[in-house]
């Protein structure tokens, strides 16, 4: 069975925060838009450790209460000989309930007039002889060639998240150098004494290669317990393997559920963001932190942005004028995509750092008090070790 | 030639996004197109379950005879 629908203006694909921003904004803006979704349940299961910054939900959208699992004041460091740095300072954060906030920005994207569809995996997409854009969607969960629709509109918005497949039918070369990706495994952890108001880093070679380990609280007694291995350090199932050792030696009795894996993109983020009428958003676009992988604030923003360039791009008799989709870019560019460059000139820098170097700053910074300690002082006092690094970092900054 | 484990494969598209010759694709569950597979193995090296294995003759498995010859490119 083959089935063809024409009636589009603009085709999302993938509704994870990014591409729900975005069919929310583009519907707005009055166009016809399609949101498909391989999975059966949009954000069924989470891949993310759910830590978000107050300012950087706040841009995109007012925080919603039940959006929030745990509020976040204070951080823990340890270094990977277990020197503990208090860091009292960290700014207002969330650990957010991901189920639900990616469930509800699905619907706000319904409610403002996008179809959303789930189980429809875009397995191709392409420009049509007419200057349209067409994707075909697999109908078949067990052969992605047998029973398809193709879908046809005039401005693609391609938000299908780390795989950032799609791109690669225009042109894009996506696929992430090793050195460019954290390979993930996490899960939720029950048990006595994890506190509710509390972050936890660790560092080191034994516990994470090129990354780091994170215990999120969701409450007190429950966490996201996740770490990242930089891919040019993995091998195969390593990262699920140090997860496990670490919760048996951390929470020997603690309840695990939800084991799962994911990737991270460490990239910068892909340039030009729009080829054509097609446009890239979120981890598909590599708009992460790669310092910390922090991606949720770039997507939501940088979904509601493409979004609303998309719409606005259309004229009044309902033709789509191309060049106002570059203002996308330029925007980004101008919002975060220097932010974003030199934490990606970072993250080498942290990547360098051995046992022996994060056990040294810990060490001193552990004799501060912790109500002193921010997020920057840490990141000061870091490269003032090198003085070498500083210089290259404040050029960065500039 | 690479061989899923569909068993121990979590859907999570770490493989697909190193994968030089767009052989994978996520449709409900991992697929090999092992035409344009270039045996360059980063896929498996990635895989945070460990589930990708490389191999001579992968055989008829679940995971291969559903690979997508067909698909449009
Ligand atoms: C383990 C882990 C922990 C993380 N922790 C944090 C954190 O604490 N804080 C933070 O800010 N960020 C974190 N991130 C990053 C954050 O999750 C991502 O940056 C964010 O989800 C990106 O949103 P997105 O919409 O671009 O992509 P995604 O959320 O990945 O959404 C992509 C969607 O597209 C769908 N899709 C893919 N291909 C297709 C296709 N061909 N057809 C149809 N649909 C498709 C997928 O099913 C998915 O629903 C973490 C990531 C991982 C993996
Ligand atoms: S990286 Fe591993 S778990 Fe993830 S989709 Fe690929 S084979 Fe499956
Ligand atoms: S071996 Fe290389 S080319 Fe083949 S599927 Fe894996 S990553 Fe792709």
């Amino acid at each position: 069975m083959y089935s063809i629908d024409k009636n589009y203006d603009i085709i999302v694909a993938g509704s994870g925060p990014a591409g729900a921003c975005a069919a929310m904004s583009a519907a707005s803006g009055g166009r016809r838009v399609l949101l498909l979704e391989r999975k059966p349940v949009p954000g069924v299961p989470v891949r993310c450790g759910e830590g978000i910054g107050h300012q950087g939900l706040a841009l995109s959208f007012e925080p919603r209460p039940e959006w929030i699992k745990s509020t976040v004041t204070r951080a823990r460091m340890l270094s990977p000989s277990g020197i503990g740095v208090e860091i009292g300072n960290v700014g207002k954060s969330y650990i957010l309930d991901r189920e639900r906030m990616d469930a509800d920005l699905v619907k706000m994207a319904v409610e403002a007039g996008a179809e959303f569809r789930a189980s429809s995996p875009a397995v191709w997409a392409g420009e049509t002889s007419s200057g349209r854009y067409s994707v075909i969607c697999s109908n078949n969960p067990n052969s992605p060639t047998e029973g398809q629709t193709e879908f046809e509109a005039s401005c693609l918005i391609l938000a299908d998240g780390v795989e950032s497949r799609l791109a690669r039918y225009f042109g894009w070369d996506t696929a992430l150098r090793l050195e460019d990706i954290e390979t993930a495994a996490f899960a939720r952890v029950e048990a006595a004494g994890i506190e509710g108001d509390c972050c936890t880093f660790y560092t080191g070679n034994s516990v994470a290669p090129g990354g780091y380990l994170w215990v999120f609280p969701r409450g007190a007694g429950a966490a996201n317990v996740g770490l990242g291995v930089i891919g040019s350090r993995c091998r195969s199932g390593l990262p699920r393997k140090l997860l496990l050792d670490f919760i048996k030696r951390t929470y020997p009795g603690g309840r695990v559920t939800d084991l799962h894996c994911g990737g991270v993109p460490v990239a910068k983020w892909v340039r030009p963001l729009v080829r054509g009428a097609v446009m890239l958003v979120g981890d598909a676009a590599r708009q992460v932190n790669a310092i910390n992988g922090a991606g949720l604030a770039y997507s939501l923003y940088a979904g509601r942005l493409a979004g609303t360039v998309a719409a606005g791009a259309f004229r009044g008799d309902g033709n789509l004028c191309r060049k106002a989709l570059l203002g996308y870019q330029r925007e980004w560019a101008k919002v975060f995509g220097k932010q974003q460059e030199r934490s990606f000139a970072l993250k080498e820098f942290i990547m360098s750092a051995d046992d022996a170097f994060l056990d040294r700053i810990a060490d001193s910074l552990s004799k501060e008090p912790p109500g002193k300690l921010s997020y920057l002082r840490v990141f000061m006092r870091t490269f003032s070790s090198r003085p070498l690094l500083l210089l290259k970092a404040f050029k960065l900054f500039r | 030639m690479t061989f899923v484990d569909t068993d121990k494969c979590d859907g999570c598209g770490t493989c697909v996004s190193v994968c030089p010759g767009n052989a994978l694709l996520i449709n409900n569950r991992l697929t090999v197109s092992p035409e344009k597979c270039v045996s360059c193995g980063v896929c498996a090296k990635v895989c945070p379950f460990g589930a990708i294995v490389l191999t001579e003759n992968a055989g008829l498995t679940e995971a291969n005879r559903l690979s997508g010859s067909g698909l449009q490119d």
